[in-house]
């Protein structure tokens, strides 16, 4: 399947190299209408900058560890940066969907990307991981938006299968190539 | 969320060293739920077991404190829930104490009755999260090993997704009450 943009109301672990997850990820990030959210990138100062290269106009929101590779010198206008502690899956959920609900029920944010998926999984149980995947999901379709969880090669595939199973998309990158997107089985209420 | 849990009466455990209180707290909760009541760290470490389903734990108790009985809690490694309900103000060192919430004393009766729904809903959060990902790793170890001609001509397939789609159902009517704190305290039990 080939697709440019993932729609509205849906997920997709998204799997490839360093570069081009981040590319694909910012790239939708970008499309935000309401608020963006970044959870721990690994370059929040080159986020920032890509975003707005990509035309970024909505707030977007950083969820940082406490000592990211580029911090940025300055919160730049429509940024914010939350301090969280990475090491702590549920500290990360807890700051990711209080970050996604900050807004109030009417104007959630509307795309998600969480970047440090592979550094949560050398933290966590694959179970919690999944659970945090699956919340997140949940959430994210309520308000039409769009999550994108990226994926590292040094995962097993057992387990990136595992991960799959509550989401709609696998997206697999390739340098030079277009994003192969496969449509997953997903919940079976969504259709 | 229910007030039986597969069939049994929940079970709560207060531990209050202030005696009166641990009986308020019990008459309040008596109608619903199988009250059991220490006095102090010690008796509250002899009565714990894995049929509990909720402590309400006051942090200063004669003997072991009520930080230590939690901490022992924890190791337990079972899915008790458990709130600290304390006269003591939450400072930092609350960090890192791995209790599910807090209340701060004076409590009113609604209070404590909404702590012990919101636990339970908690515990049934958890448990059906428990159970979505076990389905999950059914479905990917079918799917890794099976073609998918013979994924769509199975029965036992199709009832796994099936049962996914009930299991989804039901946690969708859950999350909706569940704030970010509280999906910290999911995320922790796994």
């Amino acid at each position: 399947m080939q697709l440019e943009e993932l729609e509205a109301g849906s997920t997709a672990l998204v799997v490839g190299p360093r570069r081009e997850r981040r590319s694909f990820c910012l790239r939708h990030l970008a499309t935000a209408g309401r608020t963006a959210v970044a959870v721990l990138p690994s370059d929040p100062a080159g986020t920032v900058g890509e975003y707005s290269r990509l035309g970024g106009k909505a707030p977007l929101t950083l969820l940082q560890g406490e000592e990211p590779a580029g911090e940025p010198a300055e919160e730049p206008p429509g940024v914010h940066v939350v301090d969280v502690t990475a090491d702590s899956l549920p500290a990360v959920g807890e700051a990711t969907l209080g970050t996604l609900e900050a807004d109030g029920p009417g104007d959630p944010a509307d795309r998600l990307w969480l970047a440090g998926l592979s550094e949560l999984l050398e933290r966590a149980s694959v179970q919690q991981v999944y659970r945090l995947l699956y919340i997140l999901s949940k959430h994210v379709r309520e308000v039409d938006g769009v999550g994108l969880y990226a994926l590292d090669g040094s995962v097993e595939p057992k387990t990136a299968r595992i991960l799959c199973q509550p989401l709609d998309y696998e997206v697999t990158l390739a340098p030079e190539s277009a994003p192969e997107i496969r449509t997953l089985a997903g919940l079976p209420d969504d259709g | 969320m229910t007030d039986e849990q597969e069939g049994s009466r929940v079970r709560v455990l207060i531990v209050e060293d202030e005696r009166s209180l641990a009986d308020l707290y019990g008459s309040w909760l008596a109608e619903r739920y199988e009250v059991e009541t220490a006095y102090d760290g010690e008796s509250a470490l002899a009565v714990y077991d894995e049929t509990l389903d909720v402590v309400l734990l006051d942090r200063r108790l004669p003997g072991a404190s009520g930080d230590r009985v939690l901490e022992r809690i924890r190791d337990a490694g079972t899915d008790c829930r458990v709130a600290m309900v304390s006269a003591v103000t939450p400072d930092f060192d609350i960090y890192g104490m791995g209790f599910d919430d807090y209340l701060v004393k004076p409590v009113s009766r609604e209070e404590v009755l909404d702590l012990v729904e919101r636990l339970l809903r908690l515990n049934d959060y958890g448990e059906g999260l428990r159970r979505h990902f076990t389905l999950s790793s059914k479905l990917a170890l079918l799917q890794e090993h099976k073609t998918e001609a013979e994924l769509e001509d199975s029965e036992e397939y199709a009832a796994l997704r099936a049962e996914m789609a009930e299991l989804d159902r039901e946690l969708t009517e859950t999350v909706g009450e569940m704030s970010s704190a509280d999906i910290g305290a999911v995320l922790r039990d796994a």
